[in-house]
């Protein structure tokens, strides 16, 4: 690592993924990560994150990176960049949010609880469980009293018995 | 159920809930961000599910979703929100409940629901009900002392003399309300208030609001504002008061332009002022070409609706910029009649008009340009005393044909700046 002979010195933090990667990161940048920020405030310099596998960890730094450069100018560039950000799989976005939740990424946090809002919002609940693959663990019974009691919110005729769960 | 096969899309298998592992305060997060019904649903997905809605604290239950409960019918309607209330866990947060597209009688049910969030720590409350409807804030709103905002829309406010105040109320927005005062006023006492907006209201006359704290004051279309009340507002920075688009003659009765005047710079930490349509009419009347012998020390943020046929709202504005050391943005929109316009031109020409350079302004737009001889006149002195100008954009107020357009281009492209990386944007289509 050769060392900079400008007289404005970036400090420098490196984030270490589970498989032992390294990337280097600015601080300014990576102190938008509440945990980061915290570590740093301890004086450390060197963060390993054994929570958040080097894939995610790429993607990460490439958001906090975006969102590290964020004007007043650049807000719609900013916006785009969301918008294709959270065109992934269903497990991508899920390893995604763990590592946000741990590392208090609020903004990524919001970002990704709205993606996944917006991949439920006007989906009947077999499709809901069919992408997401939740089983249901009702009873006919427990599940018809659930039904009952949130009647309204069912548009009729839609089927809310998932038989192909037995 | 288990479908071992890896298609390409992964998305489809059935083999893992994928979705539950997400930590509980995930799921918690996305269900918030749900519309109502969807939100409700989820109830449904598995036992992990099962109650995670009626946990979350925010019921939103907004125009759409009333509307489309109450045309199946207004039983229908009730029933399904006194359920909504009833099998809620915990505090409710936030409730906003928009019954202004339902026609019927439903006074008693709203005191209930008011009734039940009210007493369940509702923090942010926002109710809106049918215009012109008689209905009465109720008791249980005056006693709620967690509310922290609160927006109230189309209703009668008259509060009960035990009335205290909302004791931690950080934002108030009235829309379309009429205020009825039990004794003289209507006393509000609001200690840690930091925004008030009243939009279209009735009876403010009546309104006494104390709040210390107040930091932003926006008035649209209200009768008469007693700004007496708020001359303790020691913090105001913003103020923003609109008034309908014609000038019409309806406050002079109750606001005197001296009154106004005093108050407006009274205020030592004035950053933001936008005084739409009569209001300069209404300062300007009783001042024509008096120097103002105040500062705006704190004021960066100009907006005035200028009629430039008229010589005393023309030099009243350029007073107040005069007035405003560190006024970094200024916007101005363009009302003109041609009653005095070689007056006003010749007052926009002459060189007693602005002599000292406007250090910190810094970004003008012009809205409703007509390509006036006075607009242009207002450019050409701007332009050339703003030595930190980067950029003046001016916003015409409709198509005009391409022969004036360019002359008003050759105009301005004469004009000498006083800032040289200044921009001159001409915009024909932006709003």
């Amino acid at each position: 690592m050769a060392s900079s002979s400008k007289t404005e010195q970036k400090k420098m933090l490196i984030l270490k993924s589970s498989e032992e990667e390294e990337f280097e990161i600015e601080e300014s940048i990576a102190v938008q990560s509440g945990t980061i920020k915290n570590m740093v405030e301890d004086d450390f310099t060197l963060i390993p994150l054994p929570n958040v596998d080097t894939e995610t960890l790429i993607k990460i730094i490439k958001y906090m990176k975006k969102h590290g450069e964020k004007t007043k100018s650049n807000e719609k560039d900013i916006e785009e960049f969301d918008k294709e950000f959270v065109k992934k799989s269903f497990t991508e976005l899920k390893e995604l949010v763990l590592a946000a939740n741990y590392l208090h990424i609020t903004s990524l946090i919001d970002l990704l609880c709205q993606a996944f809002a917006d991949r439920i919002k006007n989906k009947s609940v077999k499709a809901i469980r069919e992408i997401f693959g939740i089983p249901n663990d009702f009873t006919p019974e427990e599940e018809a009293e659930v039904y009952e009691q949130h009647k309204w919110a069912h548009e009729e005729g839609k089927e809310h018995i998932d038989h192909s769960a037995y | 159920m288990l479908r071992g096969s890896k298609g390409a899309n992964a998305d489809r298998e059935y083999t893992e809930d994928r979705i539950s592992v997400l930590p509980i305060n995930v799921l918690d997060y996305v269900v918030e961000l749900l519309p109502i019904e969807d939100a409700a649903r989820t109830s449904i997905l598995s036992k992990k599910w099962r109650y995670i809605w009626a946990m979350s604290p925010n019921l939103v239950l907004d125009n759409l979703f009333c509307n489309k409960l109450a045309k199946e019918s207004c039983s229908f309607f009730y029933n399904t929100v006194d359920n909504i209330l009833l099998q809620h866990i915990g505090d409710i947060v936030k409730f906003d409940l928009d019954v202004s597209g339902l026609g019927l009688p439903w006074y008693t049910d709203i005191d209930r629901w008011m009734h039940y969030v009210t007493r369940h720590g509702v923090k942010k409350l926002n109710l809106n009900v049918p215009k012109n409807s008689t209905y009465k804030v109720p008791s249980y709103i005056f006693n709620c002392s967690t509310l922290t905002d609160l927006t109230l829309s189309n209703c009668v406010f008259k509060s009960p003399t035990s009335f205290l105040g909302f004791q931690n109320l950080i934002t108030l927005c009235l829309k379309s309300m009429t205020f009825v005062p039990t004794a003289e006023f209507c006393v509000i006492k609001v200690p840690l208030l930091v925004d008030l907006i009243l939009d279209c209201c009735q009876g403010t006359r009546y309104l006494n609001i104390v709040s210390p704290q107040l930091e932003s004051l926006v008035v649209f279309r209200s009768d008469c504002l007693e700004l007496n009340c708020f001359r303790n507002c020691k913090k105001l920075k913003r103020i923003i008061f609109s008034g309908t688009n014609k000038v019409v003659d309806v406050y002079p009765k109750y606001l005197e332009s001296s009154t106004l005047e005093k108050f407006l710079f009274s205020l030592p930490t004035l950053a933001i002022l936008h005084l739409e349509s009569h209001f300069l009419k209404l300062l300007a009347a009783d001042n024509i070409s008096k120097e103002l012998p105040f500062a705006l020390d704190c004021l960066w943020h100009l907006s005035l609706h200028v009629d430039f046929g008229k010589l005393d709202q023309t030099s009243y504005a350029l007073q107040l910029i005069k007035i405003s050391p560190n006024l970094t943005q200024l916007r101005i929109w363009v009302f003109n009649t041609s009653d005095n316009a070689e007056a006003v031109s010749e007052y926009l020409d002459s060189p007693a008009c602005l002599e000292q350079p406007l250090n910190k302004l810094r970004h003008v737009t012009l809205h409703l340009f007509k390509g006036s001889k006075t607009e242009l006149a207002l450019v050409k002195k701007l332009v050339a005393h703003t030595p930190s100008l980067v950029r003046m954009s001016i916003k015409p107020n409709k198509v005009m044909d391409s022969w004036k357009e360019r002359n008003i281009a050759i105009e301005l492209m004469r004009f000498s700046r006083a800032s040289p990386r200044a921009e001159l944007l001409y915009l024909p289509n932006v709003v």
